[in-house]
């Protein structure tokens, strides 16, 4: 396999990369599954970081704000006698790699501190940098590594796709190769012309963060700086941008361009994407040509073009499809085990937050560390304030008061998801999506006090797609929802799944998934993406009995002109309350349909 | 110190500048909210800003740099005063204090001085960010994603101007007077719409998407990465003449008039587009002004308004969960009516 082993060998040079410039480039996210290719890639990139003289910290994956930043060292303050700080993670870091473990699944408050140490440490002062490696271990869309760091880290590779026998040969490096690179990359430079020849081929890929472009210009330098250049040379400028120009950093753009252009239509499959980016690339070089006069070689639109092949040649093929758009439908409900109720909500667990002040009251948990550690200053003072006798009955103990005690709190998520399923399929779809959009917009609109969420499924076609992830965001809803596309079959069975698999993993997270079904219920796909009524009616009823089985909270609206058998047949399998919605205006009707999610909710 | 990208060097995103020029010549404007995408520079202009401000007036020694003009002064300040000890004054540079995301309460309002606990047995408050930040600038990255009892905490004190401690055994209360600079990503969550609401003026950035000017922004951010020192130094004059500038602003300030007809408008414009409270067309007013003195004027025109007003105004306005369009296009349209209509 060819292809696979200079992916390989892209990967293996990403961690040399890494090793020799990590100031600059500042990181990698690895996507990739725990097995024997990350480790192997991970050993490299020991090996190579151990020859530059600095080594990979491995953060713990329920890291702690405290421990990122440093905290009162309770043990050592007590033997001195005096305040001693432990050094954080962070801290540590310096000069070193630190390595993130399932990325996907921290805390957005230790994100949020790392991103802006990488911010900080990484320009404002040269002697403190750091340089990230984080592991993304998410296989599905519901979670995935915080834009905010995949944004700030240069590289991503995704390791899945090797077999071990792929990995056998790695790139080989001289440690003095290493060495000589980092003494003369800071002085590569890089004529302009190659500057703006990348940046407008990123520009014409979709790659919209300046950090993209700053990162495909410093790794051209390091690449340089690796090969014995003094100046970045064009065989530099393809590789780096074939490196740094990775989908994840131009997908999220594409959206985001359908959306600055209005006109562009809904119906936009991924070919008319890639259409759309060739154009564009079109109108950037008929721009340019009365710029610069030809140079020697290949000229700048060559260059151009050149890049934006390389950088679309090396993208896997399964990675083409937006994760979040094409979730498989109905991944059949193989991982849902037996044991129903499993997943029980506890309000006193979650992820851990920082202990707060206040009285072991209603079940809640004392923190008993830090409780001590905040009493621990105080013992002198009280010491002093006690009188002779109680002085030595006190003596041996630690003097607590009740402000110093602190209680655990746990990160648990208020509120709800609203999911809505909404039958995109046929004529009235329009009509139908109208009347989702208002109930959805409703909904979030008196959401924020609730601290409520609200997600989209639809159902068109064959399949099932989630056309937005559970967010708060009234304007990422508004974003997502503007280009629905409407049209093709029922497939209410995949549907029925889909919205299920969402349920079931956001109650693992702690939410209270509330579904709100919107159909006819007149199936006429099934759940192998065949058409035909009879078998997708039965299929829509086993899916419907599975989300009974969870126990959901559901309410299905039914969206036919008059009362349906089918659709109550439905709803009464899938223990739902059932709403008969005949057409109305798409305003008032959403506000209906918010209204009953709410009572749903409160219920 | 901090080596900071120069203001005066970052190319394009026009309203961002302005937004925060006129906040540093007039601080009860009351501060910027600035929303867009990653990458668009949001950072690396608010944290350009401490190059661009004068020094200020300060008592010597005071943890709360205290105004000497002032009447109103900390209580430490307060009881030198008081006891006939002259006050000292020191030129100091204005505070601008960054508040890290996942900062705890404990820095943020000040707590128990635990080193002096431990080692000395004294009690002793610590200053916290929020006294740090008195009389200058508090930036919060990711406002939208602050703790709720943070955001109540800041609610509460950038409207009285005030920090009251009442904990650990400690009762102070100092003054705690800042100018709130938040930026945020609008998709990764709403902010509370009382803490909209603090902010004077607000405003998105988006990427440039002309290639020329992204071209620029690379090339200077390299220029920069490599060597701070030197191109900070390159930049130095025009940093000097853009302080400068506003130093001038500052004093014509207060020589700026507005026409009460100016002023009628404001209020019928805000009465218009429906904005909650007061505070709209307060900002407005002060947002005009410092803008006439900015460009030189001691006069404020209609033109000076149209241009403050999305500014001012665009975080203000109710929302209505089926406009799809955004606030800024939802403001010019409106104003367009407005001026259409009131011309006649």
């Amino acid at each position: 396999m060819k292809s696979d082993q200079t992916a390989w060998f892209d990967a293996n040079l990403i961690a040399i990369l890494l090793a020799i410039n990590p100031r600059g480039l500042k990181g990698v996210t690895v996507k990739s599954q725990f097995g024997p290719v990350r480790e192997a890639w991970l050993k490299y990139l020991k090996d190579l970081t151990v020859l530059c003289g600095s080594q990979i910290l491995k953060a713990p994956a329920n890291i702690s704000a405290d421990q990122l930043k440093g905290a009162l060292d309770i043990e050592a303050s007590l033997h001195s006698a005096s305040l001693v700080m432990s050094k954080g993670l962070l801290e540590r870091a310096e000069g070193n790699l630190l390595l993130l473990p399932m990325v996907e699944r921290m805390d957005l408050q230790v994100i949020a501190l790392i991103s802006q140490a990488l911010d900080e440490k990484n320009t404002v002062d040269p002697a403190t940098h750091f340089g990230v490696v984080a592991f993304d271990e998410s296989d599905n869309a519901d979670e995935a590594i915080s834009a905010r760091l995949l944004d700030r880290l240069a590289f991503e590779i995704y390791l899945d796709q090797f077999s071990i026998a792929d990995i056998n040969e790695s790139l080989e490096v001289d440690v003095q190769d290493i060495a000589k690179a980092k003494k003369r990359l800071p002085s590569v430079k890089c004529s302009n012309e190659y500057l703006e020849v990348m940046t407008k081929a990123g520009l014409s890929l979709g790659v919209s963060s300046f950090r993209a472009n700053q990162f495909a210009l410093e790794t051209a330098k390091t690449l340089a700086a690796l090969r014995g250049l003094a100046e970045v040379s064009q065989d530099e400028v393809i590789d780096a941008a074939r490196l740094v120009y990775t989908p994840s950093k131009r997908m999220h753009i594409n959206s985001e361009m359908d959306q600055a252009d209005q006109e562009s239509d809904e119906n936009q499959d991924d070919q008319a994407q890639d259409e759309d980016i060739e154009n564009q690339a079109d109108d950037a070089q008929r721009d340019s040509e009365s710029d610069q006069p030809n140079q020697e070689q290949p000229s700048k639109e060559d260059l151009e073009d050149m890049i934006v092949e390389a950088v679309k040649a090396s993208i896997p093929p399964q990675l083409l499809h937006h994760p979040k758009k094409n979730l498989p439908a109905g991944k059949s409900a193989a991982h849902i085990s037996g044991k129903s109720g499993a997943v029980q909500k506890n309000f006193l667990s979650g992820r851990p937050l920082t202990s707060r002040k206040g009285r072991p009251q209603d079940g809640r948990r004392l923190d008993i560390l830090k409780s001590i550690r905040a009493a621990i200053p105080w013992q002198r003072l009280r010491g002093m304030m006690l009188d002779g006798d109680q002085q030595k009955t006190a003596r041996s103990r630690i003097d607590f008061r009740t402000e110093d005690l602190h209680i655990k709190q746990y990160l648990r998520r208020r509120g709800t998801v609203t999911i809505f399923l909404v039958d995109a399929s046929g004529s009235s779809a329009t009509q139908r999506l109208a009347e989702a959009k208002g109930a959805l917009e409703e909904l979030l609109a008196q959401c924020y006090i609730r601290r409520d969420e609200v997600a989209m499924v639809s159902m068109r076609g064959s399949k099932a797609e989630i056309v937005l992830p559970p967010t708060r965001s009234l304007v990422r809803a508004k974003r997502n929802l503007a280009t629905l596309p409407g049209g093709g079959g029922t497939p209410l069975a995949a549907g029925f799944r889909a919205v299920n698999e969402m349920a079931i993993s956001l109650e693992r997270k702690g939410l209270t998934p509330i579904i709100v079904v919107m159909s006819d219920g007149k199936a006429n796909v099934n759940l192998h993406g065949v058409g035909g009524r009879e078998s997708a009616h039965s299929d829509a009823l086993m899916a419907a009995k599975e989300l009974r089985i969870k126990n959901h909270r559901l309410l299905f609206v039914d969206t036919s002109p008059k009362p349906e058998i089918l659709a109550q047949e439905l709803s009464g399998a899938m223990a739902a309350q059932y709403f008969p919605l005949p057409f109305a205006n798409s305003a008032s009707s959403g506000k209906k349909i918010s209204q009953a999610a709410m009572q749903l909710a409160n219920s | 110190m901090a080596l900071n990208f120069p203001f005066t060097a970052i190319v394009s995103q026009a309203e961002m500048k302005l937004a925060i020029t006129l906040c540093t010549i007039d601080p009860l404007i009351g501060g910027v909210l600035i929303f867009g995408d990653r990458g668009t520079g949001k950072s690396t202009t608010i944290r350009s800003l401490a190059g661009l401000l004068p020094t200020m007036k300060s008592i010597a020694g005071c943890q709360y740099h205290c105004n000497p003009h002032s009447k109103i002064l900390c209580s430490e300040c307060e009881a030198k005063k008081a006891e006939g000890i002259k006050l000292k004054v020191e030129n100091i540079a204005v505070p601008v204090v960054d508040l890290p995301l996942g900062a705890t309460e404990d820095r943020v309002v000040g707590a128990l001085d635990i080193e002096k606990a431990l080692t000395q047995g004294i009690k002793s408050f610590e200053p916290g960010l929020l006294a740090k930040a008195n009389r200058g600038y508090l930036y919060i990255d990711e406002v939208n994603l602050l703790e709720d009892h943070l955001v109540d905490l800041l609610i509460d004190v950038a409207a009285s101007g005030e920090n009251i401690i009442e904990r650990e055994g400690l009762s102070i209360r100092h003054p705690a007077r800042f100018v709130l600079i938040g930026s945020g990503n609008p998709e990764e969550g709403e902010l509370r719409p009382q803490m909209l609401d603090r902010f004077g003026l607000s405003t998105e950035v988006r990427t440039p998407s002309d290639f020329k000017e992204r071209v620029e922004i690379i090339k200077r951010r390299d220029e920069f990465e490599r060597n701070p020192e030197r191109f900070i130094a390159a930049w130095e004059k025009s940093e000097e003449e853009f302080k400068k500038k506003i130093s001038k602003s500052q004093k014509l300030l207060d020589q700026v008039q507005v026409e009460d007809e100016l002023l009628e408008l404001a209020t019928k414009l805000c009465a218009h587009l429906g904005t909650d409270g007061l505070r709209g067309e307060l900002t407005l007013l002060r947002g005009v002004r410092a803008l006439a003195a900015f460009e030189g004027k001691k006069k404020a025109n209609l033109n000076h308004l149209k241009k403050i007003a999305p500014l001012a105004l665009g975080h203000r306005l109710r929302r209505n969960p089926l406009d799809d369009s955004s606030s800024g296009a939802r403001i010019d349209r409106a104003m367009q009516e407005f001026f259409a209509t009131s011309s006649k």
